[in-house]
Protein backbone atom coordinates (compact mmCIF):
# COMPACT_ATOMS: atom_id res chain seq x y z
CA UNK A 1 0.00 0.00 0.00
CA UNK A 2 3.03 2.04 1.02
CA UNK A 3 4.85 1.52 -2.55
CA UNK A 4 1.25 2.69 -4.54
CA UNK A 5 0.78 5.44 -2.70
CA UNK A 6 4.60 6.34 -3.43
CA UNK A 7 3.72 5.79 -7.15
CA UNK A 8 0.58 7.38 -6.88
CA UNK A 9 2.46 10.44 -6.15
CA UNK A 10 5.15 10.32 -8.58
CA UNK A 11 2.14 9.64 -11.09
CA UNK A 12 0.65 13.30 -9.29
CA UNK A 13 4.03 14.76 -10.35
CA UNK A 14 4.05 14.22 -13.61
CA UNK A 15 0.26 14.89 -14.60
CA UNK A 16 -0.82 18.24 -12.76
CA UNK A 17 1.76 19.62 -15.30
CA UNK A 18 0.33 18.05 -18.13
CA UNK A 19 -3.13 18.96 -17.13
CA UNK A 20 -2.10 22.50 -17.32
CA UNK A 21 -0.55 22.13 -20.26
CA UNK A 22 -3.99 20.66 -22.04
CA UNK A 23 -5.93 23.66 -20.61
CA UNK A 24 -3.44 26.05 -21.89
CA UNK A 25 -3.60 24.65 -24.92
CA UNK A 26 -7.42 25.01 -25.29
CA UNK A 27 -7.47 28.73 -23.79
CA UNK A 28 -4.85 29.85 -25.88
CA UNK A 29 -6.08 28.05 -29.18
CA UNK A 30 -7.62 31.39 -30.57
CA UNK A 31 -5.78 33.94 -29.21
CA UNK A 32 -4.17 36.98 -31.27
CA UNK A 33 -2.13 38.86 -28.58
CA UNK A 34 1.95 38.41 -29.36
CA UNK A 35 2.74 37.73 -26.05
CA UNK A 36 0.51 35.03 -25.85
CA UNK A 37 0.31 32.84 -28.69
CA UNK A 38 -1.21 29.55 -28.71
CA UNK A 39 0.18 26.79 -27.11
CA UNK A 40 0.30 25.14 -30.65
CA UNK A 41 2.58 27.74 -31.84
CA UNK A 42 4.78 27.38 -28.87
CA UNK A 43 5.00 23.58 -29.19
CA UNK A 44 6.14 24.30 -32.53
CA UNK A 45 8.51 26.81 -31.51
CA UNK A 46 10.36 24.49 -29.05
CA UNK A 47 10.84 21.51 -31.26
CA UNK A 48 12.38 23.69 -33.88
CA UNK A 49 14.64 25.53 -31.46
CA UNK A 50 15.90 22.10 -29.48
CA UNK A 51 16.66 20.17 -32.47
CA UNK A 52 18.41 22.60 -33.77
CA UNK A 53 22.12 23.73 -32.73
CA UNK A 54 20.76 25.17 -29.37
CA UNK A 55 20.37 22.04 -28.21
CA UNK A 56 24.71 21.71 -28.27
CA UNK A 57 25.23 25.77 -27.31
CA UNK A 58 22.83 26.61 -24.91
CA UNK A 59 21.03 23.83 -23.22
CA UNK A 60 24.11 21.17 -23.16
CA UNK A 61 26.40 23.75 -21.70
CA UNK A 62 23.50 24.88 -18.93
CA UNK A 63 23.01 21.14 -18.12
CA UNK A 64 26.28 20.09 -17.74
CA UNK A 65 27.21 23.32 -15.25
CA UNK A 66 24.28 22.28 -13.50
CA UNK A 67 25.58 18.79 -12.77
CA UNK A 68 29.57 19.91 -12.05
CA UNK A 69 28.13 22.45 -10.05
CA UNK A 70 25.53 19.80 -8.10
CA UNK A 71 28.64 17.14 -7.31
CA UNK A 72 30.89 19.84 -5.66
CA UNK A 73 28.18 20.95 -3.50
CA UNK A 74 27.08 16.94 -3.04
CA UNK A 75 30.65 16.30 -1.75
CA UNK A 76 31.47 19.22 -0.16
CA UNK A 77 28.31 19.65 1.83
CA UNK A 78 28.14 15.76 3.20
CA UNK A 79 31.74 16.02 3.70
CA UNK A 80 32.12 19.20 5.58
CA UNK A 81 27.68 18.59 7.11
CA UNK A 82 29.78 14.87 8.54
CA UNK A 83 32.69 16.97 9.71
CA UNK A 84 30.16 19.55 11.48
CA UNK A 85 27.92 16.79 12.86
CA UNK A 86 30.66 15.60 14.53
CA UNK A 87 32.36 17.81 16.08
CA UNK A 88 30.71 20.19 18.63
CA UNK A 89 33.37 23.02 18.33
CA UNK A 90 33.39 23.02 14.25
CA UNK A 91 29.49 23.38 14.49
CA UNK A 92 30.19 26.49 16.80
CA UNK A 93 33.01 28.29 15.19
CA UNK A 94 31.78 28.01 11.62
CA UNK A 95 27.97 28.60 12.85
CA UNK A 96 28.26 32.35 12.41
CA UNK A 97 29.93 31.65 8.81
CA UNK A 98 27.47 29.15 7.71
CA UNK A 99 24.52 31.06 8.85
CA UNK A 100 25.35 34.44 7.21
CA UNK A 101 26.61 32.19 3.76
CA UNK A 102 23.09 30.54 3.66
CA UNK A 103 21.14 33.70 4.15
CA UNK A 104 22.60 35.31 1.10
CA UNK A 105 20.15 35.03 -1.95
CA UNK A 106 22.00 33.77 -4.90
CA UNK A 107 20.52 36.59 -7.13
CA UNK A 108 23.06 38.76 -4.67
CA UNK A 109 25.77 37.12 -5.67
CA UNK A 110 26.11 37.10 -8.72
CA UNK A 111 27.21 40.85 -9.59
CA UNK A 112 30.18 38.87 -7.02
CA UNK A 113 30.29 36.25 -8.97
CA UNK A 114 31.31 38.24 -11.93
CA UNK A 115 33.68 40.35 -10.71
CA UNK A 116 35.44 37.72 -9.05
CA UNK A 117 35.35 35.11 -11.38
CA UNK A 118 34.13 37.33 -14.51
CA UNK A 119 31.15 35.89 -16.92
CA UNK A 120 31.46 32.15 -18.06
CA UNK A 121 31.20 28.65 -16.98
CA UNK A 122 33.44 28.64 -14.05
CA UNK A 123 31.46 31.61 -12.57
CA UNK A 124 28.34 29.82 -12.82
CA UNK A 125 29.51 26.10 -11.95
CA UNK A 126 30.90 28.37 -8.30
CA UNK A 127 27.52 29.66 -8.07
CA UNK A 128 25.41 26.63 -8.21
CA UNK A 129 27.68 25.26 -6.17
CA UNK A 130 27.11 27.74 -3.41
CA UNK A 131 23.60 27.85 -3.60
CA UNK A 132 23.34 23.65 -3.46
CA UNK A 133 26.02 23.46 -0.73
CA UNK A 134 23.76 24.62 2.21
CA UNK A 135 20.39 22.85 2.29
CA UNK A 136 23.07 19.95 2.31
CA UNK A 137 25.22 20.67 4.59
CA UNK A 138 22.91 21.72 7.14
CA UNK A 139 20.81 18.48 6.28
CA UNK A 140 23.76 16.42 6.76
CA UNK A 141 24.98 18.24 9.85
CA UNK A 142 21.74 17.37 11.62
CA UNK A 143 21.35 14.30 9.91
CA UNK A 144 24.67 13.44 11.53
CA UNK A 145 23.64 14.45 15.19
CA UNK A 146 20.91 12.34 15.06
CA UNK A 147 22.51 8.92 14.63
CA UNK A 148 21.77 6.63 17.72
CA UNK A 149 24.41 7.05 20.22
CA UNK A 150 22.92 3.05 21.02
CA UNK A 151 23.87 2.39 17.43
CA UNK A 152 27.31 4.33 17.57
CA UNK A 153 28.32 2.59 21.25
CA UNK A 154 27.53 -0.80 19.41
CA UNK A 155 30.32 -0.32 17.18
CA UNK A 156 32.73 1.45 18.89
CA UNK A 157 31.98 -1.83 20.95
CA UNK A 158 33.13 -3.65 18.31
CA UNK A 159 36.11 -2.23 17.11
CA UNK A 160 35.31 -0.73 14.21
CA UNK A 161 37.03 1.87 13.80
CA UNK A 162 36.48 5.61 13.70
CA UNK A 163 36.25 5.52 9.74
CA UNK A 164 34.44 2.20 9.54
CA UNK A 165 32.05 3.88 12.08
CA UNK A 166 31.41 6.99 9.73
CA UNK A 167 31.14 4.49 6.76
CA UNK A 168 28.76 1.86 8.53
CA UNK A 169 26.82 3.34 11.05
CA UNK A 170 27.11 7.52 10.95
CA UNK A 171 26.66 8.61 6.79
CA UNK A 172 23.71 5.26 6.65
CA UNK A 173 22.14 6.61 9.13
CA UNK A 174 22.20 10.11 7.76
CA UNK A 175 21.12 9.43 4.61
CA UNK A 176 17.15 9.93 4.69
CA UNK A 177 18.15 14.05 5.99
CA UNK A 178 20.86 14.54 3.50
CA UNK A 179 17.96 12.45 1.06
CA UNK A 180 15.97 15.59 2.36
CA UNK A 181 18.36 18.08 1.55
CA UNK A 182 19.42 16.82 -1.56
CA UNK A 183 16.09 17.83 -2.97
CA UNK A 184 16.20 21.18 -1.82
CA UNK A 185 19.24 21.65 -3.34
CA UNK A 186 18.12 20.61 -6.70
CA UNK A 187 15.81 23.49 -6.94
CA UNK A 188 17.84 26.19 -6.44
CA UNK A 189 20.45 24.53 -8.32
CA UNK A 190 18.01 24.70 -11.13
CA UNK A 191 17.02 28.57 -10.48
CA UNK A 192 20.94 29.30 -10.02
CA UNK A 193 21.49 27.58 -13.41
CA UNK A 194 19.23 29.84 -15.20
CA UNK A 195 20.26 33.29 -12.91
CA UNK A 196 24.11 32.76 -13.26
CA UNK A 197 23.77 32.38 -17.01
CA UNK A 198 21.93 35.55 -17.74
CA UNK A 199 23.92 38.42 -17.55
CA UNK A 200 27.94 38.44 -19.52
CA UNK A 201 27.01 34.73 -20.77
CA UNK A 202 27.53 33.73 -24.37
CA UNK A 203 25.75 30.51 -23.93
CA UNK A 204 23.01 28.85 -22.05
CA UNK A 205 19.34 28.42 -20.98
CA UNK A 206 19.11 31.60 -18.97
CA UNK A 207 21.24 33.79 -22.27
CA UNK A 208 19.21 31.80 -24.81
CA UNK A 209 16.02 33.42 -22.91
CA UNK A 210 17.29 37.04 -22.46
CA UNK A 211 18.63 36.81 -25.93
CA UNK A 212 15.21 35.85 -27.39
CA UNK A 213 13.10 38.21 -25.26
CA UNK A 214 15.29 41.27 -26.07
CA UNK A 215 14.75 40.67 -30.14
CA UNK A 216 10.95 40.32 -29.38
CA UNK A 217 11.08 36.46 -30.12
CA UNK A 218 7.99 35.55 -27.78
CA UNK A 219 7.88 31.63 -29.01
CA UNK A 220 11.88 31.39 -28.32
CA UNK A 221 11.14 32.97 -24.74
CA UNK A 222 8.89 30.15 -24.36
CA UNK A 223 10.58 27.40 -25.41
CA UNK A 224 13.72 28.74 -23.34
CA UNK A 225 11.06 28.77 -20.11
CA UNK A 226 9.77 25.29 -21.13
CA UNK A 227 12.58 23.60 -21.29
CA UNK A 228 13.89 25.02 -17.82
CA UNK A 229 10.39 23.64 -16.46
CA UNK A 230 11.34 20.44 -17.92
CA UNK A 231 15.06 20.03 -16.83
CA UNK A 232 13.04 20.64 -13.24
CA UNK A 233 10.29 17.97 -13.77
CA UNK A 234 13.07 15.71 -15.21
CA UNK A 235 15.53 16.45 -12.06
CA UNK A 236 13.05 15.66 -9.46
CA UNK A 237 12.03 12.82 -11.05
CA UNK A 238 15.44 11.38 -10.99
CA UNK A 239 16.13 12.30 -7.40
CA UNK A 240 12.64 9.96 -6.57
CA UNK A 241 13.76 7.06 -8.64
CA UNK A 242 17.58 7.61 -6.69
CA UNK A 243 15.66 8.06 -3.14
CA UNK A 244 13.39 5.31 -3.42
CA UNK A 245 15.96 2.65 -4.33
CA UNK A 246 18.66 4.05 -1.53
CA UNK A 247 15.63 4.32 1.32
CA UNK A 248 13.77 1.38 0.68
CA UNK A 249 14.63 0.63 4.29
CA UNK A 250 13.85 3.62 5.34
CA UNK A 251 10.67 3.62 4.98
CA UNK A 252 9.79 0.19 5.83
CA UNK A 253 11.33 0.94 8.95
CA UNK A 254 9.60 3.92 9.61
CA UNK A 255 6.16 2.01 8.83
CA UNK A 256 7.13 0.13 12.15
CA UNK A 257 7.87 2.35 14.56
CA UNK A 258 5.03 4.34 13.51
CA UNK A 259 2.83 1.37 14.94
CA UNK A 260 4.56 1.38 18.44
CA UNK B 1 29.69 -31.15 29.85
CA UNK B 2 29.12 -28.21 32.13
CA UNK B 3 28.88 -28.60 35.97
CA UNK B 4 29.47 -26.70 38.95
CA UNK B 5 32.03 -29.55 39.99
CA UNK B 6 34.13 -28.78 37.25
CA UNK B 7 33.98 -24.67 36.67
CA UNK B 8 36.45 -22.20 38.55
CA UNK B 9 35.19 -20.70 40.95
CA UNK B 10 36.38 -17.36 40.26
CA UNK B 11 38.31 -16.84 43.56
CA UNK B 12 39.62 -12.92 43.64
CA UNK B 13 42.83 -13.95 45.50
CA UNK B 14 43.86 -16.50 42.89
CA UNK B 15 44.01 -14.25 40.18
CA UNK B 16 47.79 -13.08 39.72
CA UNK B 17 48.92 -16.43 38.93
CA UNK B 18 45.54 -17.81 37.50
CA UNK B 19 45.82 -17.51 33.75
CA UNK B 20 42.35 -18.53 32.92
CA UNK B 21 41.00 -15.19 34.34
CA UNK B 22 39.65 -13.23 31.81
CA UNK B 23 38.10 -10.08 32.39
CA UNK B 24 39.70 -8.57 35.69
CA UNK B 25 38.40 -5.49 37.31
CA UNK B 26 40.86 -3.76 40.03
CA UNK B 27 39.73 -0.65 42.40
CA UNK B 28 37.31 0.55 39.73
CA UNK B 29 36.05 4.32 40.69
CA UNK B 30 34.02 6.41 38.30
CA UNK B 31 33.37 10.08 39.22
CA UNK B 32 31.30 12.18 36.81
CA UNK B 33 32.16 16.02 36.82
CA UNK B 34 34.38 17.66 39.10
CA UNK B 35 34.81 20.20 42.21
CA UNK B 36 31.58 20.60 43.76
CA UNK B 37 28.93 18.86 41.54
CA UNK B 38 30.97 15.60 40.88
CA UNK B 39 28.52 12.58 41.60
CA UNK B 40 30.71 9.33 42.41
CA UNK B 41 28.55 6.35 40.71
CA UNK B 42 31.13 3.81 40.90
CA UNK B 43 33.25 4.02 44.63
CA UNK B 44 35.39 0.70 44.41
CA UNK B 45 34.39 -2.20 42.41
CA UNK B 46 37.00 -4.72 41.97
CA UNK B 47 36.41 -8.72 40.90
CA UNK B 48 37.27 -11.60 38.14
CA UNK B 49 35.62 -13.27 35.60
CA UNK B 50 36.94 -16.90 34.48
CA UNK B 51 37.00 -18.40 31.38
CA UNK B 52 34.02 -20.11 30.52
CA UNK B 53 32.32 -18.26 33.55
CA UNK B 54 28.40 -17.24 33.81
CA UNK B 55 28.89 -14.22 36.14
CA UNK B 56 25.61 -12.04 36.57
CA UNK B 57 25.84 -8.80 38.47
CA UNK B 58 22.90 -7.51 40.22
CA UNK B 59 21.83 -4.52 42.13
CA UNK B 60 19.33 -1.92 43.24
CA UNK B 61 18.01 0.49 40.95
CA UNK B 62 19.86 3.43 39.92
CA UNK B 63 23.81 1.56 41.23
CA UNK B 64 26.01 2.12 38.32
CA UNK B 65 25.62 -0.91 36.51
CA UNK B 66 25.16 0.36 33.09
CA UNK B 67 28.18 2.68 34.02
CA UNK B 68 29.96 0.09 35.18
CA UNK B 69 29.42 -1.85 31.78
CA UNK B 70 30.40 1.31 30.17
CA UNK B 71 33.61 1.05 31.77
CA UNK B 72 34.31 -2.39 31.32
CA UNK B 73 33.66 -2.00 27.65
CA UNK B 74 36.01 0.51 27.19
CA UNK B 75 33.18 2.97 26.18
CA UNK B 76 33.80 5.17 29.03
CA UNK B 77 37.02 5.75 30.72
CA UNK B 78 37.49 5.33 34.52
CA UNK B 79 38.40 7.98 37.37
CA UNK B 80 40.59 5.34 38.99
CA UNK B 81 41.67 2.15 38.80
CA UNK B 82 41.76 -0.45 36.07
CA UNK B 83 40.06 -3.00 33.66
CA UNK B 84 42.35 -6.18 32.20
CA UNK B 85 40.53 -8.24 29.68
CA UNK B 86 43.06 -11.15 29.01
CA UNK B 87 45.72 -9.99 30.99
CA UNK B 88 45.67 -6.65 28.88
CA UNK B 89 44.57 -3.31 30.29
CA UNK B 90 41.69 -1.64 28.75
CA UNK B 91 41.54 1.75 27.23
CA UNK B 92 39.01 2.04 24.20
CA UNK B 93 37.05 -0.38 23.23
CA UNK B 94 39.23 -3.75 23.91
CA UNK B 95 39.28 -6.47 21.36
CA UNK B 96 37.56 -9.90 21.67
CA UNK B 97 34.88 -8.22 23.43
CA UNK B 98 31.03 -8.22 22.32
CA UNK B 99 27.97 -5.85 24.06
CA UNK B 100 24.60 -6.96 24.19
CA UNK B 101 22.33 -3.67 25.25
CA UNK B 102 19.21 -3.59 26.61
CA UNK B 103 17.42 -1.51 23.21
CA UNK B 104 17.64 -4.09 20.82
CA UNK B 105 15.71 -2.14 18.33
CA UNK B 106 18.81 0.41 18.66
CA UNK B 107 21.81 -1.16 18.35
CA UNK B 108 20.63 -3.23 15.24
CA UNK B 109 21.28 -1.21 12.02
CA UNK B 110 18.19 -0.79 10.53
CA UNK B 111 19.32 -0.46 6.86
CA UNK B 112 21.03 -3.43 6.79
CA UNK B 113 19.45 -7.36 7.00
CA UNK B 114 19.64 -9.75 9.86
CA UNK B 115 22.32 -10.97 8.09
CA UNK B 116 24.55 -7.80 7.49
CA UNK B 117 23.55 -6.72 11.00
CA UNK B 118 25.59 -9.99 12.16
CA UNK B 119 28.75 -10.00 9.70
CA UNK B 120 29.33 -5.94 9.91
CA UNK B 121 31.81 -6.31 12.86
CA UNK B 122 33.41 -9.00 11.09
CA UNK B 123 33.79 -7.34 8.51
CA UNK B 124 35.29 -4.70 10.04
CA UNK B 125 38.01 -7.44 11.70
CA UNK B 126 38.79 -7.92 7.78
CA UNK B 127 37.21 -11.67 7.99
CA UNK B 128 36.69 -12.71 4.56
CA UNK B 129 33.21 -12.64 2.91
CA UNK B 130 32.64 -16.57 3.24
CA UNK B 131 34.25 -17.51 6.54
CA UNK B 132 31.79 -14.15 8.23
CA UNK B 133 28.58 -15.51 6.70
CA UNK B 134 29.38 -19.14 7.75
CA UNK B 135 29.95 -17.74 11.09
CA UNK B 136 26.79 -15.61 10.83
CA UNK B 137 24.52 -18.34 9.74
CA UNK B 138 25.74 -20.70 12.13
CA UNK B 139 25.15 -18.03 14.59
CA UNK B 140 21.65 -17.38 13.74
CA UNK B 141 21.09 -21.40 13.66
CA UNK B 142 21.97 -21.18 17.35
CA UNK B 143 19.80 -18.99 18.37
CA UNK B 144 17.08 -19.90 15.98
CA UNK B 145 17.01 -17.60 13.27
CA UNK B 146 17.62 -19.72 10.17
CA UNK B 147 15.93 -18.83 7.58
CA UNK B 148 15.29 -14.91 8.58
CA UNK B 149 18.75 -14.00 7.22
CA UNK B 150 17.52 -11.93 4.40
CA UNK B 151 15.22 -9.79 6.82
CA UNK B 152 15.38 -6.54 7.96
CA UNK B 153 15.06 -5.86 12.06
CA UNK B 154 12.43 -3.96 12.02
CA UNK B 155 10.26 -6.79 10.16
CA UNK B 156 11.20 -8.93 12.93
CA UNK B 157 9.54 -9.27 17.35
CA UNK B 158 11.72 -7.94 20.15
CA UNK B 159 12.50 -11.20 21.15
CA UNK B 160 13.64 -12.20 17.78
CA UNK B 161 15.38 -8.77 17.64
CA UNK B 162 17.55 -9.14 20.34
CA UNK B 163 17.97 -12.69 19.55
CA UNK B 164 19.64 -11.39 16.26
CA UNK B 165 21.59 -9.43 18.56
CA UNK B 166 22.96 -12.83 20.48
CA UNK B 167 23.89 -14.02 17.25
CA UNK B 168 25.92 -11.19 16.16
CA UNK B 169 28.01 -11.48 19.75
CA UNK B 170 27.65 -15.17 19.18
CA UNK B 171 29.98 -14.56 15.53
CA UNK B 172 31.86 -12.45 16.78
CA UNK B 173 33.62 -14.80 18.60
CA UNK B 174 33.96 -12.67 21.72
CA UNK B 175 36.21 -13.62 24.72
CA UNK B 176 34.04 -11.86 26.96
CA UNK B 177 30.34 -10.99 26.11
CA UNK B 178 28.69 -8.26 28.30
CA UNK B 179 25.24 -7.71 28.57
CA UNK B 180 23.41 -5.24 30.09
CA UNK B 181 19.84 -5.80 31.04
CA UNK B 182 19.52 -7.66 27.51
CA UNK B 183 15.61 -8.78 28.44
CA UNK B 184 14.37 -6.15 30.68
CA UNK B 185 12.11 -5.11 27.63
CA UNK B 186 10.65 -8.45 26.13
CA UNK B 187 7.72 -9.73 27.93
CA UNK B 188 8.13 -12.90 30.47
CA UNK B 189 7.41 -15.56 28.11
CA UNK B 190 10.54 -14.66 25.98
CA UNK B 191 12.16 -13.77 28.25
CA UNK B 192 12.47 -17.29 29.62
CA UNK B 193 13.21 -18.24 26.68
CA UNK B 194 15.63 -15.88 25.83
CA UNK B 195 17.03 -16.83 29.22
CA UNK B 196 17.15 -20.69 28.33
CA UNK B 197 19.05 -19.52 24.62
CA UNK B 198 21.62 -17.97 26.62
CA UNK B 199 22.28 -21.25 28.98
CA UNK B 200 21.94 -23.00 25.61
CA UNK B 201 24.72 -21.10 23.88
CA UNK B 202 26.74 -20.66 27.14
CA UNK B 203 26.97 -24.27 27.39
CA UNK B 204 27.65 -24.87 23.23
CA UNK B 205 30.68 -22.04 22.92
CA UNK B 206 32.04 -22.43 26.50
CA UNK B 207 31.49 -18.76 26.62
CA UNK B 208 32.67 -16.26 29.22
CA UNK B 209 29.37 -13.98 29.97
CA UNK B 210 29.24 -10.90 32.70
CA UNK B 211 25.04 -10.44 32.71
CA UNK B 212 24.24 -7.44 34.14
CA UNK B 213 20.09 -7.38 35.41
CA UNK B 214 17.97 -5.87 38.11
CA UNK B 215 16.14 -9.32 38.14
CA UNK B 216 17.32 -11.47 41.15
CA UNK B 217 15.89 -14.64 39.37
CA UNK B 218 17.30 -14.44 36.57
CA UNK B 219 20.26 -13.69 37.81
CA UNK B 220 20.21 -17.18 40.06
CA UNK B 221 18.64 -18.96 37.50
CA UNK B 222 21.40 -18.34 35.05
CA UNK B 223 24.39 -17.71 36.91
CA UNK B 224 27.64 -19.66 38.29
CA UNK B 225 27.86 -16.53 40.41
CA UNK B 226 25.88 -13.54 41.21
CA UNK B 227 27.90 -10.47 42.23
CA UNK B 228 25.81 -8.38 44.48
CA UNK B 229 26.44 -4.74 44.22
CA UNK B 230 25.62 -2.09 46.98
CA UNK B 231 23.73 1.39 46.18
CA UNK B 232 25.91 4.24 44.77
CA UNK B 233 28.06 4.93 45.17
CA UNK B 234 28.83 1.39 44.33
CA UNK B 235 30.98 -1.29 45.65
CA UNK B 236 30.55 -4.58 45.38
CA UNK B 237 28.68 -6.06 48.29
CA UNK B 238 28.78 -10.23 47.91
CA UNK B 239 30.27 -12.42 45.81
CA UNK B 240 27.58 -15.81 45.87
CA UNK B 241 28.53 -19.01 44.20
CA UNK B 242 25.38 -20.50 42.59
CA UNK B 243 25.29 -24.11 42.93
CA UNK B 244 22.38 -25.18 41.10
CA UNK B 245 23.18 -28.24 38.66
CA UNK B 246 23.05 -27.97 35.01
CA UNK B 247 20.83 -28.14 32.68
CA UNK B 248 18.86 -26.14 34.26
CA UNK B 249 15.22 -25.74 33.89
CA UNK B 250 12.30 -22.79 34.13
CA UNK B 251 10.29 -25.32 36.05
CA UNK B 252 12.43 -27.55 38.07
CA UNK B 253 15.35 -25.34 38.76
CA UNK B 254 13.38 -22.45 39.86
CA UNK B 255 11.58 -24.69 42.43
CA UNK B 256 14.42 -26.12 43.98
CA UNK B 257 14.74 -25.15 47.52
CA UNK B 258 18.44 -23.86 46.92
CA UNK B 259 17.07 -21.91 44.32
CA UNK B 260 14.80 -20.46 46.85
CA UNK B 261 17.19 -19.78 49.31
CA UNK B 262 19.51 -18.11 47.33
CA UNK B 263 17.38 -15.59 45.84
CA UNK B 264 15.72 -14.55 49.10
CA UNK B 265 19.19 -13.72 50.84
CA UNK B 266 20.38 -11.96 47.51
CA UNK B 267 16.41 -9.94 47.73
CA UNK B 268 17.14 -9.43 50.90
CA UNK B 269 20.36 -7.52 51.12
CA UNK B 270 19.48 -5.79 48.36
CA UNK B 271 16.39 -4.60 49.75
CA UNK B 272 18.53 -3.69 52.83
CA UNK B 273 20.41 -1.80 50.61
CA UNK B 274 17.77 0.30 49.43
CA UNK B 275 16.33 1.63 52.61
CA UNK B 276 20.16 1.89 53.83
CA UNK B 277 20.53 4.31 50.67
CA UNK B 278 17.27 6.52 52.48
CA UNK B 279 19.56 7.24 55.25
Amino acid sequence: MKATRRWGILGLELATPIVLIALWWALSAHSSSPYFPPLKDIVHGFFQTWKGSNLTTDLLPSVLRFLVGFAIALLAGISIGLLLGLSPRARRDLSPLTEFSRALPIAALVPVGLVILGPGATMEIALIAFGCVWPILVASTDGVRGVDPVLLDTARAYGLSRRQRIRTVVLPAALPQIAAGVRIAIGIGIATMVIANIFGATSGLGYFVIQAQQSFDVLGTWAGLLMIGLIGVLANGLYLIVQHRLLAWHRGWRASTEGS
Amino acid sequence: MNTTEDRPSGRASSRDENASVVLDVRGLHVTYGSGERAVTAIDDVSFTVQRGEFVCVVGPSGCGKTTLLKTLSGLMAATRGEVFVDTKPVNGPPPGLALVFQEYTRSLLPWLTVLGNVTFPLAAQRVDRATREERARSALAEVGLSGFEEKYPWQLSGGMQQRVAIARAVAYRPLVLLMDEPFASVDAQTRAELEDLMLLVQRDFGMTLLFVTHDIDESVYLGDRVIVLSGRPTVVRRSVEIPLPFPRDQLTTKADPRFVELRSSILDQIRHERSGSHL
